[in-house]
């Protein structure tokens, strides 16, 4: 019993030595919780924008608006800027029309149509919005009733694709595959990193003439290389067993692949630069994964956050390479409309590969 | 021409104007009067059913939806039972107060103005509009006097006749369905508002 007790003695001091690893280790699900709680914060403070473009400025659009503002932030806007706001900035997952003298019409009994602009590839947001337009007949009939008497009819036009509605698999496929993808690279280059080092590997390659660069470039693009296989195995995979849509533009899907993969790789390699030992690996690098993905929108629709946590979310890569897929596949984007979403993704690898290369220490255990 | 002749000639001439133009005005005030009593029940707030409820009962002092139930059935009302024509006008009722509150209620502290009323057989159409402070919304009571009250036989909003409205759908409904049909459907429809219907 006494040795049992001398050994975990000795392992606690172990561990107590190492307290950067300590530290994550307590830290971690404070801030994971934090920021999850914060993610999902957002699903019912009315944190949806919902732009309206009220052609009809009578009292059958300011009842609907009245009503629809109980469960998403209504703006007021241009046809223009709502298309925009859908298909350009992709901040609303849908638009309404309603168009000029509804008011009239339903006055008079005869039914008018609304127009429902939508982006297909923020489903979910898009079935929040249909839901909320029954929400708003519910409220209505507190007020005036205007959708009881079937006088409003929905037209649902696609903005941004071909497609009106998109399976929840094309959704959660990539978020899953950027998870698992990043988790493979993230500790494949940290352990890999790590493991050379302890081992002794790193002491004899340094003596080599071998440039540095070449070194960890190596060791980099051997992991990137597995990183895009796997990526491109979960997309065939959800291809051929979720009918997942590989978009269009093949080029297109093998850039943002390439892009992301790449910035998930010099992304790898800050990370790992911050850890000194294989125990800080784990809870940092867990850290990082969870709070990428959740932010950046791996696991559950964007517009459940927050607008201040939206607005956070623009700095994590996990958000680009989302959006890129989504162009992609769920948009029906062509090669040239995501290039600046691949260049967003090339230049934010290159330059925390760059940092990542700064800070990192191929020097021997 | 004699003094007597020329007053009878007169009166001949000027009477039915004057007799108009009296019915003309008892009309536009039985109008004016319930929707400045509508106007007063919505300004004062409060209860929303108590209001609801309030606005039924001026609602029905303007509207005769019993002529304009046997109006929007046309021949197929008196072909029924009296049991069924009594179910049918209280369904009727219901939907039209109803709708016609609907529209009401749909404008904010509105403000009526009202037109040159006109005669339409034995009828007077009085005018009003509804003036938001973007656009304008027109709103006709065909008014008919009975028993020395005036009431709305028919509301024509926008050009379009709600009694019409009515009788056009009842006619499509009844040519592939019976009048029990109907009736059932209109329950359907006039599904209990809060504060009761």
């Amino acid at each position: 019993m006494k040795t049992l007790f001398t050994i975990t003695w000795k392992d606690l001091r172990l561990i107590a030595r190492d307290r950067a690893a300590i530290l994550f280790l307590v830290l971690v699900p404070f801030v994971v919780v934090t920021v999850l709680a914060e993610s999902l914060a957002g699903s019912d403070t009315g944190s949806l924008l919902l732009p309206v473009v009220n052609e009809d400025q009578g009292p059958v659009a300011s009842v609907l608006i009245q009503a629809l503002s109980e469960y998403a932030t209504v703006v007021e806007v241009d046809r223009a800027e709502a298309e925009y706001l859908v298909a350009g900035k992709k901040t609303a997952p849908a638009a309404i029309v309603v168009p000029e003298h509804t008011s009239k019409r339903y006055l008079a009994t005869r039914p008018s149509t609304l127009l429902l602009l939508t982006d297909p590839a923020k489903g979910a947001a898009v079935g929040a919005v249909k839901a909320y337009l029954l929400l708003a007949d519910r409220k209505a009939a507190e007020i005036a009733d205007p959708l009881s008497q079937e006088l409003l009819v929905m037209e649902e036009r696609n903005l941004t694709g071909s497609r009106s509605s998109i399976p929840p698999a094309e959704q959660n496929v990539p978020g899953f595959s950027i998870m698992f993808v990043m988790m493979g690279v993230l500790f494949g280059v940290a352990f890999g990193l790590h493991d050379e080092r302890q081992w002794g590997a790193i002491t004899r390659l340094l003596t080599a003439p071998i440039p540095r660069v070449a070194l960890l470039g190596g060791k980099l693009l051997a992991r990137f290389v597995v990183g895009l296989i796997q990526l491109v195995l979960l997309f065939v995979y959800g291809h051929l067993v979720f009918g997942l849509s590989l978009g269009r533009a093949p080029v297109a899907l093998a850039l943002v692949m390439i892009a992301v993969v790449f910035c998930m790789t010099g992304f790898s390699l800050l990370v790992s630069a911050f850890t000194r030992t294989r125990e800080q690996v784990i809870p940092l690098g867990l850290t990082v994964i969870m709070v990428f993905c959740a932010l950046g929108g791996c696991w559950w629709p964007m517009y459940q956050m927050p607008p201040w946590l939206r607005q956070a979310a623009q700095l994590t890569f996990t958000t680009w390479a989302m959006e890129g897929f989504h162009d992609v596949i769920l948009r029906d984007r062509a090669v040239l409309d995501i290039l600046p979403g691949v260049g967003v993704l090339v230049v934010y690898g290159a330059v925390c590969l760059a940092a990542g290369a700064r800070l990192h220490r191929l020097d021997a255990a | 021409m004699p003094v007597r002749r020329r007053v009878l000639v007169l009166a001949l001439v000027l009477g039915p104007a004057l007799m108009g133009a009296a019915a003309s005005d008892g009309a536009v005030a039985a109008v004016k009067k319930s929707l400045d009593a509508a106007l007063e029940v919505a300004r004062a707030g409060g209860n929303r059913d108590e209001t609801l409820v309030a606005l039924r009962a001026v609602a029905r002092d303007i509207l005769d939806t019993r002529a304009m139930g046997r109006r929007a059935l046309g021949d197929v009302f008196a072909a029924q039972p009296p049991e069924q024509q009594v179910a049918y006008l209280e369904l009727f009722d219901q939907l039209m107060v109803r709708a016609y509150l609907q529209k009401l209620l749909l404008f904010r502290d509105p403000h009526f103005d009202y037109g040159e009323p006109r005669s339409a057989g034995n009828a007077v159409i009085v005018r009003t509009t509804i003036v938001t402070s973007r656009d304008e919304y027109h709103v006709d009571y065909e008014m008919r006097e009975r028993d020395g009250r005036w009431s709305a036989t028919d509301v024509i909003v926008e050009g379009i006749s709600l009694t019409d409205n009515y009788r056009s759908q009842f006619s499509s409904l009844l040519r592939d369905r019976s009048f029990q049909e109907l009736l059932d459907l209109m329950r359907s429809k006039t599904r209990p508002l809060p504060g009761g219907t």
